[in-house]
């Protein structure tokens, strides 16, 4: 890359953006070490203490299984109804292909307040007793759209003349899907289902109109702070951005690898 | 399998429709066991879709396609005996060369042994022996076509379809693969059926040439037949570049014929059985193209254009009164050409040319 002219304020515009945004992580991050209770500089010393505290606390630990559970049955859900969903869309002749493929996409577009609203007057009128149940369907509707986009992509960049030799070679539908579809694409779905899995592990809104008794980690953090403010919720919430940090690199690289890959060969060639 | 049928292929009134556009128009044809025959023509011409039609990706709106003598309009393509070469590749990008080829056979549970035997044969066929666990993206353009090829053919196909496997190579592949194309039908003693829009291909390639026009064929045959009586001007233009110049001939004698071409009148020996507007089908390589003479019967020309060719030159001619240049490709390994405006004196055997009728004045 030659000749374009980068200026120096661009660079340092980009520099601010990112200090912006990373800083009060990083005090977040920085005082679940603290030794003390103190949430306020200066920093006195680092300490693991906060987090065997709440390692060890009960409600952390429901809270937090509670979470996996209901992110873990969100993300099969919806690597399954997705799959079948983004191949069916991808490769219909029909004419409703585009009207459907945007009623898909609609719960993205819709405020989470809205969702979740939706849902709980939605689930009193089914009868549907407010559980982790309601969370995980809520959470489908929510991460349901990002998967699908994503995996009609990858369905959509695939040579379709692949699957055509692999009927003219004997392979019924079935065939095709699970020996030269589903290999070919399978980076991409499963980088999908973990950022489903993220998108589910730190959601708040939905849960919040939807839950029971029962709590996840975001509620559990929300719920804490109402009560009092020590660093053990800056532990928490470190872990919580651990997981979904480590979540968001897998799809990204996953989903991306073959992007990055194919720029890689392209720029040696 | 019908025992004895003798058409390995039948083609039985197949008429497409893609919604309003007719691609195929009632077509009627039939491909004896190991026969190599090929469908010629401008694309959009419906040589690709009778092709699928053939392979089952299209259902015909009328007509029924028949293999070995059983009709399988109505059966899906994975399982009729056929398979298809297509233009790209398309091989799987999460397999190694052999797995491509092992594909068919893998479908079926074939044990892992007569696998490897298969697969080994099949990659020696097309003398890439060896090359079972490389990746297909380590593969040249022309590999990867001989794998597409190895992997259509391992399961003994009934017919092998070929849809323009050579149009995405370059001159040199492409020629020798046509010559591994004949070696391996002869080989394989299969029957074969190749789509192209190469004429030179057709002729070197085909025991039969079915040459296609906006959804017809247009003409069957020999390709010699083609190249030497092609039965309308479109054949004639499209295979081999022939000049197809209007012409009217009338009775002069007993003996003689006038013969109008443009705004020359000539006298020539008596044309049995043509009166009146017919096309003249000349080929470039039968026009002689000498010095313009006083005496004798002939055209005479001014040069347009010139080409050097190697073996000969490449001129185009024009005639007083006849709208289109005159093709002529003369070899000549030592001579001068005639240079661009100079006059020429152009002329045939009367063996090298054929008449077609003509309609209008």
């Amino acid at each position: 890359m030659q000749g374009i002219d980068r200026s120096p304020l661009s660079g340092a515009i980009s520099v601010a953006a990112l200090l912006f945004l990373v800083l009060p992580l990083t005090i977040v991050v920085l005082f679940s070490f603290h030794e003390t209770a103190s949430l306020s500089f200066p920093f006195t010393g680092f300490s693991l203490r906060w987090y065997r505290e709440v390692l060890s606390s009960a409600p952390f630990r429901d809270a937090a299984w509670n979470s996996l559970m209901v992110a873990t049955a969100v993300a099969i859900s919806t690597l399954v109804f997705g799959i079948l969903a983004a191949y069916g869309l991808s490769r219909t002749s029909s004419r409703w292909r585009a009207p459907l493929a945007l009623l898909f996409f609609v719960p993205i577009t819709l405020p989470g307040l809205f969702l979740g609203l939706a849902l709980l007057v939605f689930f009193a009128q089914a009868g549907l007793k407010l559980s982790l149940v309601t969370v995980a369907l809520g959470h489908f509707i929510y991460v349901f759209p990002y998967f699908l986009l994503i995996a009609k992509a990858a369905l959509d960049r695939m040579d379709v003349a692949m699957e055509e030799a692999a009927a003219d070679l004997g392979a019924g539908p079935w065939s095709i899907f699970h020996k030269v579809t589903l290999p070919q694409i399978w980076p991409v779905v499963i980088g999908a289902a973990s950022l489903a899995f993220a998108l589910s592990f730190d959601e708040f809104v939905i849960t919040f109109f939807v839950i029971g008794s029962q709590s996840t980690l975001p509620l559990y953090i929300w719920s804490s702070m109402r009560r009092t403010i020590d660093p053990s919720i800056n532990t928490i919430s470190t872990l919580l951005l651990a997981v979904t940090l480590l979540l968001f690199a897998i799809a990204f690289v996953l989903t991306l690898r073959r992007d990055l890959a194919r720029g890689r060969a392209e720029a040696a060639a | 399998m019908t025992a004895g049928a003798p058409y390995s292929v039948q083609i039985d009134g197949v008429t497409h429709r893609y919604g309003r556009v007719t691609a195929l128009q009632a077509i009627d044809l039939a491909v004896t066991p190991g026969e190599f025959v090929t469908f010629l023509g401008p694309s959009g011409c419906g040589k690709t879709t009778l092709l699928r039609v053939i392979a089952g990706f299209l259902r015909p709106s009328e007509g029924r396609v028949l293999l070995q003598g059983e009709d399988v309009s109505k059966v899906p393509p994975h399982l009729r005996p056929v398979n298809t070469v297509f233009q790209r590749p398309s091989l799987f990008p999460h397999l190694d060369v052999g797995e491509n080829v092992a594909f068919s056979l893998r479908l079926n549970r074939t044990p892992n042994a007569e696998v490897d035997r298969r697969v080994a044969e099949a990659l020696a066929l097309v003398r890439l022996a060896g090359l079972e666990r490389r990746r297909s993206h380590e593969l040249s353009g022309g590999q990867m076509q001989r794998v597409a090829l190895a992997r259509a053919l391992i399961g003994r196909p009934k017919v092998l379809l070929l849809d323009e496997p050579l149009s995405a190579l370059d001159l040199a592949i492409r020629l020798e693969m046509e010559e591994e194309l004949r070696r391996v039908h002869r080989e394989t003693g299969g029957t074969f059926i190749y789509v192209t829009h190469d004429q030179r291909e057709s002729l070197a390639l085909s025991d039969r040439v079915a040459v296609f026009r906006d959804g017809h064929i247009e003409q069957i045959g020999r390709p010699e037949e083609i190249y030497r009586r092609p039965a309308t001007p479109f054949v004639a233009r499209f295979v081999g570049d022939a000049n197809v110049l209007a012409i009217d001939v009338a009775a002069a004698g007993t003996n003689t014929s006038a013969i109008s071409v443009g705004s020359v009148t000539l006298t020539g020996s008596h044309m049995a059985g043509v009166d009146g507007a017919a096309w003249l089908v000349l080929r470039p390589e039968a026009v002689s193209v000498t010095e313009p003479s006083a005496c004798g019967n002939g055209l005479t020309g001014t040069v347009r254009d010139l080409a050097y060719r190697g073996a000969g030159y490449s001129y185009r001619i024009e005639l007083p009164g006849v709208p289109e240049l005159l093709k002529a490709e003369v070899v000549a390994a030592n001579a001068r050409p005639f240079p661009i405006g100079s006059r020429v004196r152009v002329s045939w055997e009367p063996a090298a040319c054929n008449l077609l009728p003509r309609q209008g004045p």
